[in-house]
């Protein structure tokens, strides 16, 4: 194939995915049924296109990859999938993948094993939804060799990945693993780490096992094309069965996903949309307005309050039949707040997703090239906070461009890379989600703002302003140090109007720089409530959570610890510090007996920071709907908390639980 | 501040303090204190009030920390105030504004004094006290 033709393929895909992007941003804004009916055939064309292209080219994965968009997109024609925002959210996501490995194709990289691989599970979710039988829906969890009490402990949710999973002709194995009770949660953090590298994890169901009481069984369901032992790392003795409990070649014919349905192919869109497809295998998906759930969840928090004063009624009257009612309450309660928490929450993933095409339509305008960066789209953030965000970002990032990053031939000339950098990150500091937008551009020109803002009045002629006074300036309304406004930015109505629209969301913005070296905006935003997984733990009669991402090891020692003494846990020397004292609180008269290891990453210390932390008892693992606490109210260490039958649970922050233990420990030295 | 002219008198132990109507979002039972894991200077604790975290003032910095409060006012911007009793809630148009009393403790949350029949108390400034708060607790 001569460099010409080749470039006459690409420029083909080129159009495909600009077709794609129009039909996608039709799909957003598109009521009519007609309307959506049309995009949706489009896209199934535009991807079926790119199938027979990639196959035609050799890309087998990326081949893979558009199928698998196609058949989603066929199953919304047919009238199986309904066309909602958060569909439609997954589409794009999976579009923009494929638009990404194309380019990189284009550059000659190697193909990744799966182009799909970030939104693997919200197109696994959707393929569930879709692949109904047409006299209800189908699920092939009755096939996987498990006893029947195993098999119905399996989720809705697990079931419909085990039959998508099998559909797709991915075998699924069952481990089953014997752990130590004290060891129990690092093992299994560490095996269900090292096999999401292999696979999907499915399920992992504890088990009993008669022959060895001492231990803590578990069953873990796992997809996988095959399984390499050895890379899981699993402790010696652990492992007690291996079996291939789900077989991908016993699945009917009739049920596999590369069968063809039933007059696939015969209907055409119009026909289609006239034909809706059967009611009983049609899975509704509502188009909610945001108000809606906004309003359930007051109303749920009515109830909340309800459950609260019947809760003080029950106390004053010593009324303990009523406590294991108030319990399951809780619990139910708890479900409708994750489930109501979860509708409104979005990945990050989504916002960086949204943010990409912009950013890079802006490098090409201004003929200025960066590699482009994303880290955190794991986290969450709040739904409504994805539309409202990306205006704002945008604007900051124009103004990285016009203002920050050179020109390739002016980087050249200071001894730069051509290439501009420009990354962009999401983190969760404690309640506190934070973004940094950093460039390696020019930074800001301070003496330039310094003369501007005398010039303007915004500083005192016997003023000496410092750095962060100068950068903050920038954000002032009018100011700009522009003498004409920019194609893109340079205007002076912006920046002030972006800074009153993140605080007019509950944030904040900062700025700093290093002249030539490049710049930070840093956007914060505390988070009103979020679900944790934690570790229940008492200590000096308070109840807390301890989010399970930290927590390392739960030990028990033969003798009481001292908050200041040394401990040996996993050949380590740690310190240990008991809670209360990390809270303020009095020392444990009697010292502690049980620990949790507490690691933080530090920011000078690649290995991060350990803390034998010392609790009375541990009570359980669990998931809690968090509250944060006003500004005013926060007390250090604290995350939020979670109104529970015994009184409060306190979600800790462990950056601030390991800076306070350090105090803490600090302190017991100076002052012996 | 609130630009209400509604004022709510009530007492702290024996003493009297005025709120402006439009700081407060309602007035609830004082139940089920829960104190900080940490000490937090000027808080007494949490109460549930909506199912969220409702952050409850302690009176013992300001000499009344002995008052009994069943009530407490729940201010919008997420505090609560104990009081004593609820007195009136009353137009204060005209009333004359004088200067705090030299050394009251209570002058760190005031914002001025209104003289009405005959009598002077403090008026609450929410801005005032918040900022005390958020102070307090980023000294420690």
């Amino acid at each position: 194939m001569t460099d010409q033709n080749l470039d006459e393929i690409w420029a083909e895909w080129e159009d495909l995915f600009s077709q794609a992007r129009v039909q996608i941003e039709a799909l957003k804004t598109s009521k009519a049924p007609h309307q959506v009916q049309q995009a949706i055939a489009s896209l199934f064309r535009a991807t079926h296109t790119l199938k027979g292209m990639a196959g035609m080219m050799g890309y087998s994965a990326f081949a893979r990859g558009a199928h698998r968009m196609e058949d989603l997109f066929d199953l919304i024609r047919k009238g199986k999938l309904r066309s909602t925002d958060s569909l439609v959210e997954t589409l794009e996501a999976g579009l923009l993948a494929l638009e990404a490995g194309f380019r990189d194709l284009r550059k000659g990289r190697p193909e990744p094993d799966d182009y799909l691989f970030k939104v693997r599970k919200q197109l696994g979710e959707l393929e569930a939804l879709g692949r109904l039988g047409s006299e209800g829906r189908v699920d092939l969890s009755h096939m996987l060799d498990l006893p029947e009490p195993q098999r119905k402990a399996l989720a809705e949710e697990e079931r419909a990945r085990v039959t998508v999973a099998l559909q797709d002709e991915i075998p699924i194995h069952g481990l089953e693993l014997g752990l130590a009770f004290d060891l129990f949660d690092e093992h299994l953090r560490r095996v269900t780490s090292a096999m999401n590298v292999q696979g999907e994890i499915i399920s992992t169901l504890p088990v009993d096992l008669p022959d060895a009481p001492e231990l803590l069984g578990f069953l873990i369901l796992v997809a996988a094309k095959s399984l390499d032992l050895a890379a899981l790392d699993l402790p010696g003795g652990t492992l007690r069965s291996l079996k291939l409990v789900g077989d991908p070649t016993r699945v009917p014919r009739a049920l596999q996903a590369s069968a063809p349905a039933p007059q696939a192919e015969s209907i055409a869109p119009a026909a289609a949309e006239e034909a809706p497809g059967p009611v009983g295998a049609e899975v509704e998906i509502l188009r909610l307005p945001a108000a809606t759930v906004v309003g359930l969840e007051a109303e749920l928090e009515e109830v909340i309050q309800l459950r609260d004063e019947l809760a003080n009624w029950a106390r004053r009257r010593e009324a303990e039949e009523a406590v294991p009612l108030l319990a399951a309450m809780e619990a139910r309660l708890l479900g409708l707040q994750q489930t109501l928490l979860q509708m409104r929450m979005a990945k990050v993933e989504t916002f960086f997703q949204r943010l990409e095409p912009m950013i890079k339509a802006l490098s090409r305008e201004l003929a200025k090239p960066v590699k482009l960066t994303f880290t955190g789209g794991d986290l969450e953030l709040e739904r409504a906070l994805v539309g409202k965000l990306v205006e704002p970002f945008i604007h900051l990032i124009r103004n990285a461009f016009d203002h920050g990053l050179e020109s390739p031939e002016e980087r050249r000339g200071q001894g730069k890379s051509e290439q501009g950098m420009l990354r962009i990150s999401a983190t969760q500091k404690g309640r506190v989600l934070r973004f940094d937008i950093r460039d390696d551009g020019r930074g800001f020109d301070l003496a330039r703002i310094e003369e501007k803002g005398r010039a303007l009045g915004l500083i005192r002629d016997e003023e000496s302003p410092t750095p962060e006074r100068l950068h903050r300036m920038v954000f002032e309304a009018g100011f700009t140090t522009r003498d004409e406004a920019g194609a893109i930015s340079g205007r002076g109505v912006g920046m002030d109007a972006v800074r009153e629209e993140i605080e007019g969301l509950g944030g904040e913005v900062h700025l700093s720089s290093e002249w030539k070296r490049g710049s930070l905006i840093r956007l914060s935003f505390p988070m009103a409530k979020a679900i944790l997984a934690c570790l229940k733990v008492r200590a000096g009669g308070v109840l807390y959570g301890i989010p399970l991402t930290s927590v390392v090891r739960v030990q028990t020692q033969p003798k009481a610890l001292r908050g200041g003494e040394r401990v040996t846990v996993l050949g380590r020397e740690l310190t240990f510090e008991s809670l209360q004292a990390c809270m303020g609180r009095p020392d444990p008269p009697n010292g502690q007996r049980t620990l949790v290891v507490v690691a933080v990453q530090a920011a000078s210390a690649a290995s991060g920071v350990e803390l034998a932390l010392g609790v009375d008892s541990i009570l359980e693992r669990g998931e809690v709907l968090l509250r944060g606490l006003p500004e005013h109210a926060q007390p250090a260490g604290v995350l939020g908390v979670n109104f529970t039958e015994g009184g409060v649970l306190w979600g800790l922050d462990p950056d601030a639980l390991v800076g306070l233990g350090m105090e803490s420990l600090v302190k017991r030295v100076t002052h012996g | 501040m609130a630009e209400s002219k509604l004022l709510l008198r009530a007492s702290v132990g024996d003493r009297e303090l005025w709120i402006h109507a439009g700081d407060v979002g309602e007035v609830v039972p004082l139940e089920y204190l829960m104190p900080f894991p940490s000490e937090l200077p000027g808080l007494a604790g949490i109460m549930a009030h909506h199912g969220e975290p409702l952050p409850i003032l302690d009176w013992t910095p300001y000499g009344a920390g002995e008052a009994e409060c069943p009530f407490v006012a729940v201010l919008k911007r997420r505090l609560g105030i104990p009081l004593t009793r609820i007195l009136e809630v009353r137009e204060v148009e005209g009333a004359a504004e004088v200067g705090l009393k030299r050394g009251d403790p209570w002058n760190p949350m005031l914002g001025h004094r209104r003289r009405l029949s005959g009598h002077s108390h403090g008026v609450l400034d929410v801005e005032k006290l918040l900022a005390l708060l958020h102070n307090r607790s980023l000294r420690r």
